[in-house]
């Protein structure tokens, strides 16, 4: 069976240090896959490779195969593979750029070319899903940075993409709208959507993600279902956040003999 | 924030193409005709665009903020080079320095982006290029905004600018988090379906009765450069 994303012998480097290495990787359609990782470890550059934002936007040095629905990602235009794939980045402050926040949600659906009232559809739809439609005037860069965050979300999903990436989208959120996002996301993954979210909460992803990778040394380190990564001893060891099931007395906290 | 200030004044429903026209033939005018009667009526004629657009003069002089630097540089300049003529040279370039940067700003408070966007266009101004004129036009309250964040994230951490030297660390953090912004910008559109090489742009702009009467006016306008 044909991967929706199969990444093989990845290999990136912005300058001379490598920061993805040899790395493969395959999604099937209808995975929530979870991407976590220390700081700096590779996790928003792999992610952009999968919607050939790498090579195309980003200099560096490329080696290995990305394919995306079928599609190489070094042949393909971004604007192409942007039919496919949707995605998040990780500072809300970057991507906003139109002057009212119905339009910033309308931009992609113009660029399809999309009819005047799907456009105007969609966009009701998604400011709704994310409870701005009472801000749809308003110029997003006064809007507050939890609120800029979800006016990004609603921007993207309003394409409808098959695949959608996420570089963590919760971090600006309260725990209840993090919560309501995870649960829109995981209702479109019932649609048969892929998501592929990079997230610093474990515990996001215990409740949510049906498989989760660690980006370790510019390889996948551990890779498998949610509760038998989440539970891998190294999880710790890598200073990443255990989730609470799986937690034990730290170290420091026991009392020493 | 130098941005679009939505307003129903006169200045604001003249079409973005007259605008566009009158701007370049004002300046123009500034640059050729270059003397005191010439400065002096002009300044008049800037403070009435400012009256009759309804937006106060105070706006433009606080968004100015360190490019008052700009400004006031031909002061000292032409001092150095002359210290009898100097002050009252250095001064006239202010006041033309300063009439430019206003219009400039009228501009920009009174026009939509997007209607900036089709008159460049309209001009045959290679779309690319008229795409990211907008766009930084676009930016500039994005820029101020993280000016003052730069310096207040300084300032709590002790730093002072002193007087006459460049602030090396509030220019460096601000040219990068441009350059980045720049960068991911790139990332967020084109990622959302748009293609640089392919811009279209639907060109909804509508010539008023007054704009005609405008358009009109500005032959003896132009007779008056040459
Ligand atoms: N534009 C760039 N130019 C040069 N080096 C870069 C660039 N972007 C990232 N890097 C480097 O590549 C490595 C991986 O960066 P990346 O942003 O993918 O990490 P990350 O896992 O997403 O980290 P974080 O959790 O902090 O978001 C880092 O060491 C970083 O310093
Ligand atoms: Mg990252």
């Amino acid at each position: 069976m044909v991967k929706l994303i199969q990444i093989s012998n990845l290999s990136f480097s912005y300058g001379k240090k490598a920061v993805l290495s040899n790395l493969n990787l395959s999604v099937e359609r209808g995975e929530f896959l979870g991407i976590i990782g220390p700081v700096g470890s590779g996790k928003s550059t792999l992610l952009f490779t999968m919607n050939g934002v790498i090579p195309h936007l980003i200099n560096g040095n490329f080696k290995g195969n990305v394919l995306v629905c079928g599609m190489d990602t070094r042949k393909t235009k971004v604007s192409e593979l942007s039919k496919r794939v949707g995605i998040v980045l990780q500072d809300p402050n970057s991507q906003i750029f139109s002057l009212k926040v119905w339009d910033e949600v309308a931009f992609a659906l113009e660029n399809r070319k999309l009819p005047k009232e799907e456009i105007a559809r969609r966009v009701a739809k998604y400011l709704g899903l994310f409870g701005l439609e009472s801000m749809r005037d308003r110029d997003p860069n006064n809007l507050s940075e939890g609120q800029k965050q979800k006016l990004t979300l609603a921007s993207t999903l309003a394409m409808e993409p098959e695949i959608i990436l996420l570089d963590e989208p919760s971090s600006n959120l309260d725990f209840g709208s993090a919560v309501e996002l995870y649960n829109m996301l995981k209702s479109l993954q019932r649609e048969g959507r892929t998501i592929i979210v990079v997230e610093h909460d474990t515990e996001m992803l215990l409740d949510n993600a049906t498989r989760v990778i660690v980006v370790k040394d510019g390889k996948i380190g551990i890779d498998g279902p949610t509760k038998k990564v989440l539970s891998d001893p190294r999880i710790e060891r890598y200073g990443l956040r255990v989730p609470c099931p799986f937690k034990k007395t730290p170290k420091s906290l026991r009392v020493r003999k | 924030m130098i941005a679009f200030i939505p307003k129903n004044s006169p200045v604001h429903s003249i079409d973005a193409r007259v605008k566009i026209l009158y701007f370049i033939l004002l300046v123009l005018i500034l640059i050729i005709k270059e003397s005191i009667p010439v400065l002096v009526a002009f300044s008049l004629m800037t403070l009435l665009l400012y009256i009759s657009s309804s937006i106060p003069l105070t706006k433009p002089l606080r968004d100015l903020g360190a490019a008052w630097v700009f400004v006031l540089l031909p002061i000292p300049l032409h001092l150095l080079i002359n210290l009898q003529t100097g002050i009252y040279l250095g001064i006239l370039g202010s006041v033309f320095t300063l009439n430019l940067i206003l219009l400039s700003l009228l501009m920009i408070y009174t026009t939509e982006v997007k209607s900036i966007l089709q008159a460049l266009v309209f001009f045959k101004v290679p779309r690319e290029l008229a795409f990211m004129l907008t766009v930084s036009i676009r930016f500039l309250p994005v820029m101020q905004e993280r000016l003052d964040r730069i310096r207040i994230s300084q300032a709590v951490r002790s730093y002072e600018p002193a007087p006459f030297s460049i602030p090396i660390p509030i220019i460096v953090p601000l040219l990068h988090s441009s350059l980045k912004r720049a960068m991911e910008l790139a990332i967020s559109l084109e990622s959302r379906g748009f293609d640089p090489e392919n811009i279209h742009t639907t060109i909804d702009l509508r010539l008023n009765p007054a704009d005609y009467l405008l358009l009109l006016l500005l032959l003896p306008l132009l007779s008056l450069v040459f």
